[in-house]
């Protein structure tokens, strides 16, 4: 490790240190223990989001500007497959668990298709050409198909600006206790998280994995071995939309509500920064800059409530320093450190 | 449904009016595009600075429209030679990659517009300036869509004649060519691309201006454009000022085309930005050198016939 590598993560982990300091310092009077697990939730759908952008930038070299967009997709197709399944499962089950779990279960698998065939669609007349084309075309995509979504009305009061309302909970509040909703929610959500881990780990690591880091490192080369890179790419970018797909399908069951407001271009450069500064094709660092960018962005929001008595920084709105700084920290990245703050995960192999 | 009798000349105008707009938008990202083969999407920002700039100068220090659009050029402008000294010359030195560049340009664009959210706020802001209003046989027209005109055709003749008449316009092309052989033959390519950048930015910048006084000044605004500036870069050919010139105004003549198909299919025109991304899958895949290539190839088959 060299002087500016020691430099950097000094710097990065004051600023964690600061931020983690202000949310506990602010959550602990309160006691609010529903902060922190909403925090955690959020740490989760992030971790998976970055897990999926690790396949496709991280470990393939494919640029996708539109993960916003599939985490959409994602979240909007599992609310409308449960509501679809919604009336054939009650007059079933009832109003019981094991309704709740389906419900989830069949919008999930829904969520998770739609997701991927959007993800293979969309990836397919640009994967021929040059990478920046794949690049431009997400990032159009993502924003034309979020401008449909918000101006679209499946009924008089179903979707469009009002969102999805009333999206099946796989955890139904018992008997009030609100406080425990996020808490089962953050504990289940981890669990999928690291189910998505382990499968990315599997992913990387078999023989398919290193024809993704073969794609990214040269790809002639990788063609002149006989491997069809472009289908490759094709089922990198349907996995990748897939996965994020999940994250959508769960965040909008934790809400009970999804909205076209919740996944602005600003997510998409969120979970960018968040595969960056954990280390790029190292899916540990996944988590780590999922930690980072959630405790940035509660931060913020506490912060606001120091900010407001500070004469000459209370002009400062804490949510755009946010992501004036988020901004700041992918250009420097950029320059100074492309690979992020861990090394490429080495390939595990089976000896032979 | 509202029976409405088309007014195919108004349609027209409106397309060239939009389509100028776009050209003003989008030549400064295509000839960056070709010079470092990078889409910088932190070229949106450029246009939305213009536009705060311009209001800043021209109606909060009161200067007039016309030297606020001038300081909006030159603010813009700046703010893009800026962001190339600082960020992109550094990075092409070190050889980073496409992919690096163009995340390095999206955390920029990220930077600038929330920096212009935190210095102007987030709220929408309209020009206090009034347009004069007149009417052609069945066009209506304002004095700021003749200047919108006015400024692209300008534009598109001086463009031309640096390019095809004078020293520079031939180092320029040059460079975009092949920016090795263009040094090797003793041209200033760093010069050249400064130049490119400025002119480039500023004029984006512009282009800003004018959306920003028809419609309204918002720091989202860069980001609505740029969807169709990266239509019009990939239709005209990444770096074509001809092919850029083209796809503008087949952008504008389609936009305006989708509000009027819209409108008659009982759909809301938020859709119309549908057209884009239509237009772009189009190209992408049937296409993807754009216009610039079709008319090279009909010129050599014309050469050798």
């Amino acid at each position: 490790m060299n002087g500016s590598e020691r430099n950097l993560l000094i710097t990065v982990g004051a600023a964690l240190g600061g931020l983690a300091f202000l949310g506990v310092a602010r959550i602990l009077p309160s006691n609010n223990i529903s902060f922190i697990a909403d925090a955690v939730v959020a740490v989760g759908l992030f971790g998976i989001l970055a897990l999926s952008l690790n396949l496709e930038y991280g470990f393939t070299g494919l640029v996708n500007f539109g993960k916003a967009a599939f985490y959409m997709i994602g979240a909007y197709a599992s609310a409308m497959f449960s509501f679809a399944l919604a009336p054939v499962i009650f007059r079933q089950f009832g109003e019981t668990v094991q309704a709740g779990l389906l419900m989830f279960t069949g919008g999930l698998v829904g969520g998770v298709l739609v997701s991927a065939l959007a993800g293979f669609l969309v990836s397919l007349p640009s994967l021929r050409l040059r990478e920046d084309y794949l690049a431009i075309i997400t990032l159009v995509f993502a924003e034309i198909i979020r401008v449909i979504l918000r101006n679209t009305y499946f009924y008089d009061d179903v979707g469009g600006i009002l969102g999805l309302r009333h999206v099946p909970s796989i955890f139904p509040v018992v008997q009030g206790r609100y406080e425990l909703y996020p808490l089962t929610n953050a504990v289940f959500v981890m669990v999928f998280f690291l189910i998505f881990y382990f499968v990315a780990n599997l992913i990387v690591n078999s023989p398919f994995g290193r024809v993704m880091r073969a794609i990214r490192e040269d790809e002639t080369a990788a063609q002149a071995l006989g491997k069809n890179t472009f289908r490759v790419k094709a089922q990198v970018f349907s996995v990748g939309s897939a996965i994020a797909g999940a994250s959508g399908a769960i965040y909008a069951q934790y809400l009970g509500y999804t909205s076209t407001d919740l996944f602005l271009p600003i997510t998409t450069f969120q979970i960018y920064i968040i595969a960056i500064l954990g280390g790029v094709a190292n899916n540990n660092g996944a988590l780590l800059g999922s930690v980072f960018v959630i405790l940035l962005d509660r931060g913020a929001r506490v912060i606001k409530d120091y900010f407001g008595s500070v004469p000459f920084l209370s002009a400062i709105d804490p949510l755009n320093l946010q992501f004036i700084l988020t901004g700041i920290l992918l250009v420097m990245f950029m320059m100074f450190r492309p690979e992020g703050l861990l090394r490429e995960s080495k390939l595990k192999t089976l000896p032979d | 449904m509202v029976e409405l009798t088309l007014n195919f000349a108004q349609i027209l105008v409106n397309s060239v009016i939009t389509g100028s707009v776009f050209l003003l938008a989008s030549l400064g990202l295509s000839l960056t595009y070709g010079l470092l083969k990078f889409p910088n999407v932190a070229h949106a920002e450029f246009f939305t600075f213009g536009a705060y700039m311009a209001i800043t100068f021209g109606e909060f220090w009161k200067l007039g429209f016309a030297l606020g659009a001038v300081g909006g050029f030159f603010a813009s402008g700046l703010l893009g030679l800026a962001a190339y000294v600082t960020i992109f010359r550094p990075l092409t030195r070190r050889g980073a990659s496409l992919i690096h560049m163009t995340v390095a340009s999206v955390g920029l664009g990220l930077a600038l517009r929330f920096s212009i959210q935190q210095v102007w706020g987030r709220q929408i802001i309209l020009f206090k300036e009034e347009f004069g209003k007149f009417d052609i046989g069945p066009v209506r027209l304002t004095d700021l869509w003749v200047t919108i005109i006015i400024a692209a055709i300008v534009l598109g003749i001086g463009f031309h004649l640096l390019l095809s008449r004078t020293k520079l316009g031939k180092a320029i092309r040059a460079t975009a060519d092949n920016p090795v052989l263009a040094m090797a033959s003793g041209i200033n390519t760093e010069k050249i691309l400064v130049i490119v950048w400025f002119l480039g930015s500023g004029l984006a910048g512009v282009g800003g201006v004018f959306k920003g006084a028809d419609a309204r000044i918002a720091p989202i605004m860069g980001f609505e454009v740029i969807i169709t500036a990266f239509a019009v870069v990939i239709l005209g050919g990444i770096g074509s000022f001809y092919g850029t010139v083209v796809a503008s105004y087949i952008l504008g003549f389609a936009e305006n085309l989708g509000v009027v198909a819209l409108f008659y299919l009982d759909l809301t025109i938020e859709y119309r930005t549908a057209v884009s991304f239509i237009i772009l899958v189009a190209v992408i895949l049937l296409k993807p050198e754009g216009l610039a290539q079709i008319q090279l190839r009909a010129i050599k088959r014309n050469s050798t016939a």
